[in-house]
C-alpha cells in the first residue's frame, strides 16, 4: 500500500475512531469468550485429571452389604483388567456441634488408592484419631485437636467402631469428594439426611471383626491410565471394562458366597470414576459452559459483523464522491476497496489479539476459580491451544473480509460519473406498489414519501431491521430466561409443592409427640417414607434420586402430581412416578423400566407409571406403599418424614417448636433451601440479563445510530428542500420518525419471535441435569422487550436527528 | 400608476466566516422590489447575488440592515417566523431543480401543497407548464428542462407572492432554457413577482429591471422599458 493510502486509512480511523473501537471491542469479546470458555473447559478437565492422578483415584468403586471377603479380593486382583484393588469400609454416624446435629460418612483410610490430598496435620494412625474434609472443617471452624463424638442410632449399620470419641488430627481433601455441595457427599442411610461431612479413620479405630469382610473395594485398571477421565474415549473404554469386571465379580463372588449369580448381580453396585457424584455436578457446569460458549460467541461475532457492516456502509457512503473521483482517475475496484478492508481487518486483528490475551489471562483463570467456589480441585492448570488461536483468527478475518466486501462492493462497483454527481442521479426503483397498499393509499404525500423511503436503500433498511431485531431479541430472550427461572420456584410452591418445611425422624422418635407439636402450632402436615438411592435408565450413568413412599391420600394435597404423561396418581399402584427433570434428562416416558439401587446396594426394577410436573432441583420419584412393599419384601412401610405447610414461619421459631423432641434427625426449611439453590441460577441469569441489556444498548448505539445518521445525511438535501418550501424542522423530523417507526415495528415483530425462541433455547442451557425450569413464552418479557427496544430505537433516531438541527436552508445543494 | 413596493432592502450587510477567515459578501445593499415585477440580479461569481436571494427568502439572516416584506421587517425573525414567511410568501427554483427523487412529478407538487390551505391543483399546475403527460413520471425519468418545469410548478403550487429563482437555466441548453423562460413569462403575467439571479445577460432582456452587483454593493440599476418575449431571445 502506498503512503497516501496509509494516510487515508489513518484519517478514516481518526474520523470514525469510536466505530473502529467498537468493531475491535466486539471482536475482542467474541475471541475472548471463544478461547476463554473453550480453554476453561479444558483447564477444568486438566485440573480434575491432575487431582485424580495425585489422589490415586480409583477407576471403579464397588459397594455392597453382602461383605467382600479377602479371598474374593485376592482372586479379583489376578484379572487382567484389575491392576490394583483395595478394600474399604463405609459407615454413617452423626455428631453435634453447638447442639446442632450433623451427619457424617465415615470411611476407612486406605493406603494405596483414594489417597488424601492437601493434608494439613497427621493422618490418623491410632484408635480415636480422625481426619475430616476441609470444606466442612472450614465452614464450621473445626481445627486440628478438636474433639468429636460420633454417635450411631440405626439398625442398618453393620460396621462397628471401637470408640465414639475422636480427635481431629488432620484436615484433608480427597478426589472422591471434591464437591462443596452436601448432596454430592450422598445421603446418610442412618438418618435419611444429607451427609454433611466425610471423616476418615485408620483401621485401628474399626472393630477387628469387620476386617476380612469388607463393605466395598476400589479398583484401578492400567488400561484406562492414558485416557483423560472426562473424554468420550474414557467413557467408552470404562464402560466396556466395567462389564468385564461385573462378570468377574459375579463369577468370583458367587463361588465364595453361596449365592446365585443372578441374585448376586442385584446386591452390589459399581460406580465408575467418571460417574462420581461430585464430578456429576462439575460435568453439569461444564455442559452449561459448552452450551453457552457457542451461543455467546456466535452472538458477539454477529454483532461485531453488524457493527463492521454499518460502520463501513457509512464511511463508504460518506466517501462516495471521493470513490467516484478515484474511479475517474483510473483506480481499480481492488485499490478502492483496499483501505476499507485494511481498516476493518486491522480492527479485527487487534481485536483477536486482545481477545485471546483476555481469554487466557483473565477469563480462563477467573472462570476456573469461580468453579472452584463449588468444587475443590487444587491448583489451576492453565490451558491453551494454538490451533484454536489460528481457527479464531482465520474465522474472524474471513468473516470481516466478507462483511466489508458486502458493505463496500455495491458502491465501489458503480460508475464514476454516477458517484461524482451523487446517488440521486441514478435510476432508482420506484416502489409504486407501496402507494397502492390500502393502509398507505389514504395517507398524505409526505407520509407516503417517508414510507417509500424505507425501500430505497435496501441494505440500509435490512441492516436497520437486523439492528432492531438484535436489540429486541436480546432483551426478550434475557427477560424470558430470567422471568421463567424466577417463576419456576414460585410456580412450584404455588401449584405443585404445598409444603415448606420437613422433619425427618428416626424409628425411636415419638411420632405422636411430633404430631402433637405440629397440631399445637396449627401446621398442616402429611407423612411419608422418605428414602433414596441411585437410578439407571437405558444404561446411562447412576443418578442420585430421592423417593417418597405414599400410604395416605392426604399426601397428594402436599405434592400434587400434576399429570404430564400417564394416568392420575391414584391409578399408579404398581409402578412409580418420576419428575419431569428426571424424564427430560433421561428421555424417560411412561412404560419405561427404571433400575433403582437402594442405599444398601440392592437393585430393583420399577415401571414408570407417570411423569409429573416439577420445577425444583432434584430427581424425585414417588411410589405407593403397595409398590414399595412388593419390591422391598424385607422392609416394612414405616413413615420417617413429615411434610409441613407452615406458611413460611421463621426457621428458628420452627426449630424451637421441636427442640425438646428426641429422635428428630433433621429439620429442613425446604423453601429456603430451594430458594438458595435457585439464587445461584438467578445470579448467573442476572449477569446474563445485564450482559444482554448492555449488548442491546451497544447494538443500538453502534448499529442503529450509524445507520440513522447515514440515513439523515443521505436525506439532507431533501430535508432542506422541504424546509425551504415551508416545512418546519419538527415536521421534517416526522419523516425520519415514520421511517424509524416502520423499520422498528418490523424489527420488533421479528425480534420478539427470535428473542422468545432464543430465550427458550438459552433457558435450556441453564437446565442442568437435575432441574427442569419453566420454559414458556413470557408476555411481560415480550412487552418489556418491545417497549425497551422501541424506546432505544427512537432515542437513536432522535440523536441522529440532532444533525438536522445543524442543517441550514442555505446548505442546499447547488451543484 | 404608482408601483406598490413588495420588498424594501436597506443597508444590507453580510459576512461569512470560516474559521478565522471572514469574507464580507454584502457591504450595504439598497434596492426595492415592486409587486408583479420581473427583476434580474446580475453579477459575477462572489458578487453576493445568491446571498441576497437567500436573505430575501429567509434562508439566511443578514448581519445588519433591513428587509421589509410587505412593510414587515424580516431581518432577525425567529426560525419559526422565517419558516412561515417562506411557506406563505415564497416559491423557490434552483439551478439543479432539487426535486425529491422518490416522488413523481405530481407528488413533488402535492407534498408542498399539503402545507397550505388553498393550494393550486397539482395536475392543473403541471398542465400549465406543459407536463400533463408526465404527471406520474419520476425525476430520473424527466429531462433537465422538464425537471426545471416541475420545479417551477412546485414553486407555484402554494400560490406565492414572490418567486425566487437561482440560476434557473444554468444547467440547461438554449432551447430548453427558452421553454423554461416562457413559463416564467406566464408567471409574471399572472401577477407573481419574480426575482431571478443569473449571470446570463440574455435573460435580463426579459426583465423589467436589472440590478447589477459588484463587490457586495449595487453598482447599477437598469430599467428595461421594453422587455422582450422569451421566444425572441437569442444566445
Amino acid at each position: 500500500m502506498k503512503k497516501t493510502a496509509w494516510i487515508e486509512l489513518f484519517n478514516n480511523i481518526k474520523h470514525t475512531f469510536v466505530s473502529f473501537l467498537a468493531i475491535l471491542l466486539f471482536i475482542a469479546c467474541a475471541s475472548a469468550l471463544f478461547v476463554g470458555i473453550h480453554w476453561t473447559i479444558n483447564s477444568i478437565s486438566l485440573c480434575i485429571q491432575k487431582e485424580y492422578d495425585n489422589g490415586d483415584m480409583y477407576n471403579y468403586k464397588v459397594q455392597s452389604n453382602i461383605g467382600f471377603t479377602d479371598d474374593i479380593v485376592k482372586e479379583l486382583a489376578k484379572s487382567e483388567y484389575i491392576d490394583e484393588i483395595e478394600p474399604f469400609h463405609e459407615t454413617f454416624r452423626f455428631f453435634k456441634l453447638n447442639n446442632e446435629p450433623y451427619q457424617a460418612k465415615v470411611l476407612l483410610l486406605t493406603e494405596e488408592l483414594n489417597s488424601p490430598l492437601r493434608v494439613d496435620g497427621n493422618l490418623p494412625s491410632k484408635i480415636g484419631e480422625a481426619a475430616i474434609d476441609s470444606h466442612f472443617a472450614k465452614q464450621k471452624g473445626i481445627k486440628k485437636g478438636d474433639k468429636l463424638k460420633l454417635e450411631t442410632n440405626q439398625f442398618v449399620n453393620p460396621v462397628g467402631l471401637l470408640t465414639d470419641e475422636f480427635e481431629i488430627t488432620a484436615i484433608i481433601d480427597t478426589a472422591d469428594y471434591m464437591g462443596k455441595y452436601e448432596d454430592t457427599n450422598g445421603f446418610s442411610f442412618a438418618s435419611y439426611a444429607n451427609v454433611n461431612s466425610v471423616i476418615y479413620l485408620s483401621k485401628e479405630s474399626f472393630n477387628n471383626d469387620v476386617f476380612g469382610k469388607y463393605f466395598g473395594f476400589y479398583i484401578k485398571s492400567d488400561k484406562l491410565n492414558d485416557t483423560e477421565t472426562l473424554s468420550d474415549e474414557y467413557t467408552d473404554k470404562s464402560s466396556d471394562i466395567k462389564t468385564k469386571i461385573e462378570d468377574l465379580i459375579n463369577t468370583t463372588a458367587s463361588k465364595y458366597i453361596n449365592i446365585d449369580k443372578e441374585i448376586l448381580s442385584k446386591q452390589y453396585t459399581i460406580t465408575e470414576r467418571n460417574h462420581n457424584a461430585s464430578l456429576f455436578g462439575l460435568k453439569c457446569v461444564r455442559d452449561t459452559f459448552i452450551k453457552m460458549q457457542y451461543s455467546l460467541v456466535t452472538l458477539f461475532i454477529i454483532i461485531s459483523l453488524l457493527v463492521c457492516y454499518s460502520t463501513l456502509s457509512r464511511i463508504v457512503h460518506d466517501q462516495s464522491v471521493l470513490i467516484g473521483m478515484k474511479k475517474a482517475q483510473g483506480f481499480s475496484t481492488g485499490k478502492i476497496l483496499l483501505p476499507f478492508i485494511i481498516y476493518s481487518e486491522l480492527a479485527a486483528i487487534i481485536g483477536v489479539v486482545v481477545g485471546i490475551a483476555v481469554g487466557y489471562f483473565v477469563i480462563e483463570p477467573i472462570t476456573v476459580n469461580s468453579v472452584k467456589q463449588s468444587f475443590m480441585f487444587g491448583e489451576f492448570v492453565p490451558y491453551y491451544n494454538i490451533s484454536n488461536v489460528i481457527f479464531i483468527f482465520l474465522l474472524i478475518l474471513f468473516l470481516v473480509f466478507a462483511t466489508v466486501f458486502i458493505a463496500c462492493y455495491d458502491l465501489s462497483s458503480k460508475k464514476a460519473h454516477i458517484l461524482l454527481v451523487g446517488e440521486e442521479s441514478e435510476n432508482k426503483k420506484t416502489y409504486d406498489w407501496i402507494e397502492k397498499l390500502p393502509i398507505i393509499r389514504g395517507l398524505s404525500t409526505f407520509t407516503k414519501s417517508a414510507a417509500k423511503s424505507c425501500f430505497e436503500n435496501k441494505r440500509r433498511v435490512i441492516a436497520t431491521i437486523i439492528g432492531v431485531i438484535g436489540s429486541t431479541a436480546l432483551i426478550v430472550s434475557a427477560l424470558t430466561m430470567y422471568i421463567n427461572l424466577d417463576k419456576s420456584l414460585r410456580i412450584n410452591f404455588k401449584n405443585i409443592t404445598n409444603y415448606d418445611k420437613t422433619i425427618l425422624f428416626e424409628e425411636k422418635a415419638s411420632k405422636e409427640k411430633i404430631e402433637n407439636a405440629l397440631d399445637n402450632k396449627g401446621y398442616k402436615y402429611t407423612e411419608s417414607l422418605y428414602t433414596f438411592g441411585t437410578t439407571t435408565l437405558k444404561n446411562k450413568e447412576n443418578i442420585f434420586t430421592t423417593v417418597y413412599v405414599v400410604d395416605n391420600p392426604n399426601f397428594y394435597d402436599f405434592l400434587h402430581l400434576r399429570n404430564i404423561d400417564g394416568d392420575s396418581e391414584e391409578k399408579a399402584q404398581n409402578g412409580i412416578w418420576v419428575n419431569i427433570a428426571y424424564a427430560e434428562s433421561n428421555n424417560a416416558k411412561k412404560g419405561d423400566t427404571l433400575k433403582f439401587t437402594d442405599a444398601l446396594g440392592c437393585l430393583h426394577n420399577f415401571k414408570i407409571e407417570g411423569v409429573y410436573d416439577y420445577y425444583l432441583m432434584n430427581y424425585q420419584i414417588v411410589m405407593t406403599k403397595q409398590t414399595f412393599e412388593n419390591e422391598f419384601a424385607d422392609r416394612k412401610y414405616e413413615p420417617n418424614i413429615f411434610l409441613i405447610e407452615s406458611n413460611n414461619v421463621e426457621f428458628e421459631d420452627f426449630k424451637n417448636d421441636f427442640a425438646s423432641i428426641e429422635g428428630i434427625t433433621s429439620l429442613q426449611d425446604y423453601y429456603v433451601s430451594q430458594e438458595n439453590l435457585f439464587e445461584s441460577f438467578l445470579l448467573i441469569a442476572r449477569a446474563v440479563v445485564a450482559v444482554y441489556l448492555l449488548l442491546s444498548v451497544l447494538l443500538a448505539v453502534f448499529i442503529l445510530l450509524n445507520l440513522y445518521t447515514m440515513f439523515v445525511r443521505e436525506k439532507k438535501n431533501e430535508i432542506i428542500i422541504l424546509m425551504i418550501n415551508g416545512y418546519e424542522r419538527k415536521s421534517v423530523e416526522k419523516y425520519f420518525y415514520i421511517d424509524t417507526l416502520i423499520l422498528t415495528i418490523i424489527g420488533i415483530i421479528v425480534g420478539t419471535a427470535v428473542g422468545t425462541i432464543n430465550g427458550k433455547m438459552s433457558l435450556d442451557s441453564f437446565n442442568n441435569n437435575a432441574t427442569h425450569f419453566l420454559n414458556k413464552i413470557n408476555i411481560p418479557a415480550c412487552l418489556i422487550g418491545v417497549l425497551f427496544s422501541f424506546t432505544l430505537s427512537f432515542i437513536m433516531c432522535k440523536i441522529a436527528l440532532k444533525k438536522v438541527k445543524g442543517f441550514e436552508c442555505s446548505d442546499i445543494s447547488t451543484d | 400608476m404608482e408601483k406598490e413596493i413588495l420588498i424594501s432592502i436597506k443597508d444590507l450587510y453580510k459576512t461569512y466566516r470560516s474559521g478565522d477567515i471572514y469574507t464580507p459578501v454584502l457591504k450595504g445593499v439598497n434596492f426595492d422590489i415592486f409587486k408583479g415585477e420581473f427583476i434580474c440580479i446580475l453579477g459575477e461569481s462572489g458578487s453576493g447575488k445568491s446571498t441576497i436571494l437567500n436573505i430575501i427568502g429567509g434562508l439566511v439572516n443578514a448581519d445588519s440592515g433591513s428587509i421589509k416584506f410587505k412593510n414587515k421587517e424580516i431581518i432577525n425573525l425567529s426560525e419559526k417566523e422565517l419558516t412561515k414567511h417562506r411557506r406563505n410568501n415564497i416559491g423557490y427554483i434552483f439551478q439543479n431543480y432539487n426535486l425529491l427523487p422518490s416522488l413523481t412529478a405530481k407528488q413533488n407538487l402535492d407534498i408542498i401543497a399539503e402545507l397550505t390551505n388553498s393550494p393550486a391543483d397539482s395536475e392543473e399546475m403541471l398542465k400549465s407548464v406543459g407536463l400533463e403527460d408526465k404527471i406520474k413520471s419520476y425525476p430520473s425519468q424527466l429531462s433537465g428542462g422538464q425537471q426545471q418545469r416541475v420545479s417551477i410548478a412546485r414553486a407555484l403550487i402554494k400560490k406565492p407572492i414572490l418567486i425566487l429563482a437561482d440560476e434557473p437555466t444554468a444547467a440547461l441548453d438554449c432551447e430548453t432554457s427558452k421553454e423554461v423562460l416562457e413559463v416564467f413569462e406566464n408567471v409574471v403575467k399572472n401577477g407573481t413577482t419574480l426575482v431571478v439571479v443569473t449571470h446570463n445577460e440574455n435573460i435580463t432582456k426579459m426583465a423589467n429591471r436589472i440590478i447589477k452587483l459588484r463587490n457586495g454593493i449595487v453598482y447599477k440599476t437598469i430599467e428595461n422599458e421594453n422587455p422582450i418575449k422569451a421566444k425572441e431571445l437569442e444566445w
